[in-house]
C-alpha cells in the first residue's frame, strides 16, 4: 500500500514538474519575443539603408558605413508632418508643436480624468445618503454595460458645441465619473478610517477641507500611479488626432504618419526605428523612474454590486 | 435647539455632497446619458436626398439584421463572428496560460524579474511603439527568417495574405495582451495568505493543487473583473486593424468594432454623415446582444465561482 501511495505521489509530482517545465519554456519564448525585437530595433537604428538591405539581422557593418548615428538626426528632421489647412493649403507642424500637443493630451488629460472618479468615489465611499448605493450601482452598470454606436453622434455633438478640432477643450471636457478608476478609488477610500474626519470636524474643519487636506493627500500614491499609467498610455495617442482633432497632431500621430509615409518622405527602415526609439524614450524614462510605485499599486479587484 | 443644529449639520453635509457631485454629474448627464440617448433616437431616423432627417421606424434595424444574418458574406456579419471567435480563443487558451505563468512569477521562480520586465515592455516604451515595431518585424525579418529556415518557399506578406492575416491578428492580440495579465494576476496572487500556502506545501500539496485550490479561488474577483469587462467589450473590439491597415483592412480580418469605426470615419470624410443613423442602430443591436451576455457572465461567475470562505 505504501509503495502504491509513493508511486502515485511521484506520478503527481512528475505531472506537476512537466506542466511547470512547459510553463518555463513558454515564458522563455515569450520573454525572447518581447526583448529580441527591441534589440533588433536598437541595432537596426544604427545601420545604413544598404546595410539593412544586405542583412536584416547583423550588427552595423564597416563595409556599409558602420554605425550611423546621424540616422537619429535625419529621423528628427523628417518627423514634421504636413496637415491640410483649408485657408492656406498645407501647413507644416514641427516636432516641438507635436510634443506640446502630446503634453497637453497626456499631461492635462489624465489629471482631468482623475478628478471626476476621485470626487465621486470619495462621496459614495464616505457619505451615507439617499442615492449613494444607487450611484455606486450606476458606476458598476456603466462599467459593465456596453453602449455602442455613439461615435458618429459624438463627432456631430463636438462640432455643434465647438470642441471638435480643439485639443484643449477636448481635454477639459474629457473623463468620466465612472469606470475602473471609480471602482478602484472607491475600494481604497473604503479602507481609510472615518475617524480622521471625525477628529477634524471636532476641530472645526469643513467637509471640503477634510476631503482636500486629509483624504486626498492619503491617496496621493494611488493618484500618482493612475496618473503615470494614464500618461504613459496616452503619450503615444494618435487616435485623438485622427478622430477628433486633425489640426492638433500629437507625437504619436507624427510617428504613425512618419512610418506610413516612409516611401514618400524618403525615410529608411533604420531611420523609422530611430523614430520609434525617440517616441519610446519619454515613457521609458518615466516608467523606469517610477517602476517601484507602479508595480506595487497595479491591482484589479472584484465587481461587487 | 439640538435638532435644529443636527439638521443644519446635515444641510451643510448635503450641500457639500451636492456641490462635489455637481461637476461629475453634469459631465455624466451630457456625455453619457445625453449622447447615448441621442444615438438611440437617431437609430430611428434617416437622411433623405436633401440631407434632411426624417422618421424611418425600424428600417435601420431591419437593414442591420439583414447584414448580420448574411454572416461571413457581409463585413458586419464577418466582423461579429471574428470578434466573438477571438474573444473565445484568447480566453479559453489565455486564462489557463495566464494562471500558470502568473503562478510561476508569484512563486518567484528562475528569471521572474526578467520575465516581469519583458511583460512591462509595452508600458515602458508604450504599446503603440510595440505595435508599430510588430508591424515592421512581421513585414520584414519574420518572412525573411521563415524563408531562410525553409518553412515557406517564397517570401510571404503576413499582413495581407488571406492565408495568414487573421491568424496574425490572433497572435498579435495574444502577444500584446499577455503581458498585462502577467502584471495584474501575480499582484492579485500576492494578496493570498502566505501561511495557507506554506501549510499546504508542508502537507505535500503540489504547485498545481495549490494553484487550483488556494490561489485561483483567492484571485477569483480579479478573474471575474477581467472576464466581465472582456465580455462587455466583445462587440466594440476593433482589434489592431486601424493600426495595421488604416481604413482599408482586408474583409476577412474585420471586427465588429472596426466596422462601426471605419464606417463612421468614412462617412465623416465622405457622405455627409448619412450613415450615422444606421450605425446608431447597429450600436443599439450590439448593446442588446452584449448587455444580457455580460450580466449573465457576471451572475454566473459569482454564482458558480468559489465562495469567499
Amino acid at each position: 500500500m505504501k509503495t502504491i501511495n509513493k508511486a502515485l505521489k511521484k506520478k503527481k509530482l512528475n505531472a506537476n514538474n512537466l506542466v511547470f517545465a512547459c510553463v518555463s519554456v513558454f515564458l522563455i519564448l515569450f520573454t525572447a519575443s518581447m526583448i529580441l525585437p527591441f534589440l533588433w530595433m536598437l541595432i537596426t537604428s544604427f545601420k545604413s539603408a544598404a546595410d539593412y538591405t544586405v542583412s536584416t539581422f547583423s550588427f552595423p557593418s564597416e563595409k556599409y558605413g558602420g554605425w550611423q548615428f546621424e540616422n537619429y538626426k535625419i529621423a528628427f528632421e523628417l518627423l514634421p508632418i504636413r496637415i491640410v489647412d483649408w485657408s492656406v493649403g498645407y501647413i507644416e507642424i514641427s516636432v516641438f508643436r507635436m510634443f506640446l500637443n502630446s503634453l497637453i493630451l497626456s499631461g492635462l488629460g489624465p489629471a482631468i480624468g482623475l478628478i471626476q472618479p476621485a470626487l465621486t468615489a470619495y462621496i459614495v465611499a464616505k457619505y451615507k445618503f439617499k442615492g449613494s448605493n444607487f450611484i455606486y450601482s450606476l458606476g458598476i452598470i456603466v462599467m459593465i454595460l456596453p453602449v455602442y454606436g455613439s461615435l458618429g453622434l459624438t463627432l456631430k455633438f463636438a462640432k455643434w458645441v465647438g470642441y471638435y478640432d480643439n485639443l484643449i477643450l477636448q481635454v477639459l471636457l474629457s473623463g468620466s465619473p465612472f469606470g475602473f478608476t471609480f471602482i478602484f478609488f472607491y475600494g481604497v477610500f473604503k479602507t481609510l478610517p472615518w475617524s480622521y474626519a471625525e477628529a477634524a470636524f471636532i476641530d472645526g474643519a469643513s467637509h471640503a477641507r477634510v476631503m482636500f487636506q486629509i483624504y486626498f493627500p492619503l491617496m496621493l500614491p494611488i493618484f500618482a500611479t493612475q496618473y503615470i499609467l494614464s500618461f504613459i498610455s496616452s503619450w503615444s495617442d494618435y487616435m485623438t488626432t485622427t478622430v477628433m482633432a486633425p489640426s492638433w497632431p500629437t507625437l504619436g500621430y507624427g510617428i504613425y504618419m512618419f512610418q506610413q509615409r516612409a516611401s514618400i518622405n524618403g525615410a529608411t527602415v533604420p531611420q523609422i526605428m530611430c523614430g520609434f526609439i525617440m517616441m519610446g524614450t519619454v515613457t521609458a524614462i518615466l516608467y523606469l523612474s517610477t517602476q517601484k510605485l507602479l508595480l506595487e499599486k497595479m491591482n484589479v479587484g472584484g465587481l461587487k454590486g | 435647539m439640538n435638532e435644529r443644529k443636527i439638521s443644519k449639520t446635515k444641510a451643510v453635509e448635503y450641500r457639500f455632497i451636492f456641490l462635489t457631485l455637481l461637476y461629475p454629474g453634469i459631465m455624466f448627464l451630457v456625455f453619457y446619458v445625453g449622447l447615448n440617448s441621442a444615438s438611440f433616437a437617431y437609430s430611428f431616423l434617416e437622411y433623405d436626398a436633401d440631407l434632411n432627417l426624417h422618421w424611418a421606424g425600424l428600417q435601420n434595424f431591419k437593414k442591420a439584421f439583414e447584414m448580420i444574418f448574411q454572416g461571413n458574406n457581409s463585413l458586419l456579419g464577418r466582423g461579429i463572428i471574428n470578434s466573438i471567435s477571438i474573444f473565445l480563443v484568447l480566453n479559453v487558451l489565455g486564462i489557463p496560460i495566464h494562471m500558470l505563468t502568473s503562478y510561476y512569477l508569484f512563486k518567484k521562480r528562475l528569471g521572474y524579474r526578467l520575465i516581469r520586465f519583458s511583460a512591462m515592455m509595452p508600458s515602458i516604451v508604450s504599446g503603440f511603439v510595440v505595435s508599430l515595431l510588430y508591424i515592421r518585424v512581421i513585414e520584414g525579418p519574420i518572412p525573411e527568417l521563415l524563408l531562410k529556415l525553409g518553412i515557406v518557399e517564397e517570401e510571404i506578406r503576413i499582413l495581407w495574405d488571406p492565408k495568414y492575416n487573421l491568424a496574425n491578428i490572433y497572435i498579435y492580440s495574444f502577444w500584446t495582451g499577455f503581458g498585462s495579465g502577467l502584471i495584474y494576476y501575480p499582484n492579485a496572487m500576492n494578496q493570498v495568505n502566505d501561511e495557507v500556502i506554506e501549510s499546504a506545501t508542508i502537507d505535500g500539496a503540489s504547485d498545481l493543487r495549490i494553484l487550483l485550490s488556494i490561489v485561483m479561488p483567492s484571485i477569483y474577483p480579479t478573474l471575474t473583473t477581467f472576464m466581465v469587462s472582456g465580455v462587455a467589450g466583445i462587440m466594440g473590439n476593433a482589434g489592431p486593424l486601424y493600426l495595421f491597415y488604416g481604413y482599408d483592412a482586408p474583409p476577412e480580418t474585420y471586427f465588429s468594432g472596426y466596422y462601426v469605426f471605419q464606417q463612421t470615419m468614412s462617412s465623416k470624410t465622405g457622405t455627409a454623415e448619412t450613415l450615422y443613423p444606421f450605425l446608431s442602430a447597429i450600436g443599439i443591436i450590439f448593446t442588446i446582444i452584449s448587455a444580457p451576455i455580460t450580466l449573465f457572465t457576471k451572475w454566473a461567475m459569482e454564482k458558480f465561482g468559489p465562495s469567499e470562505d
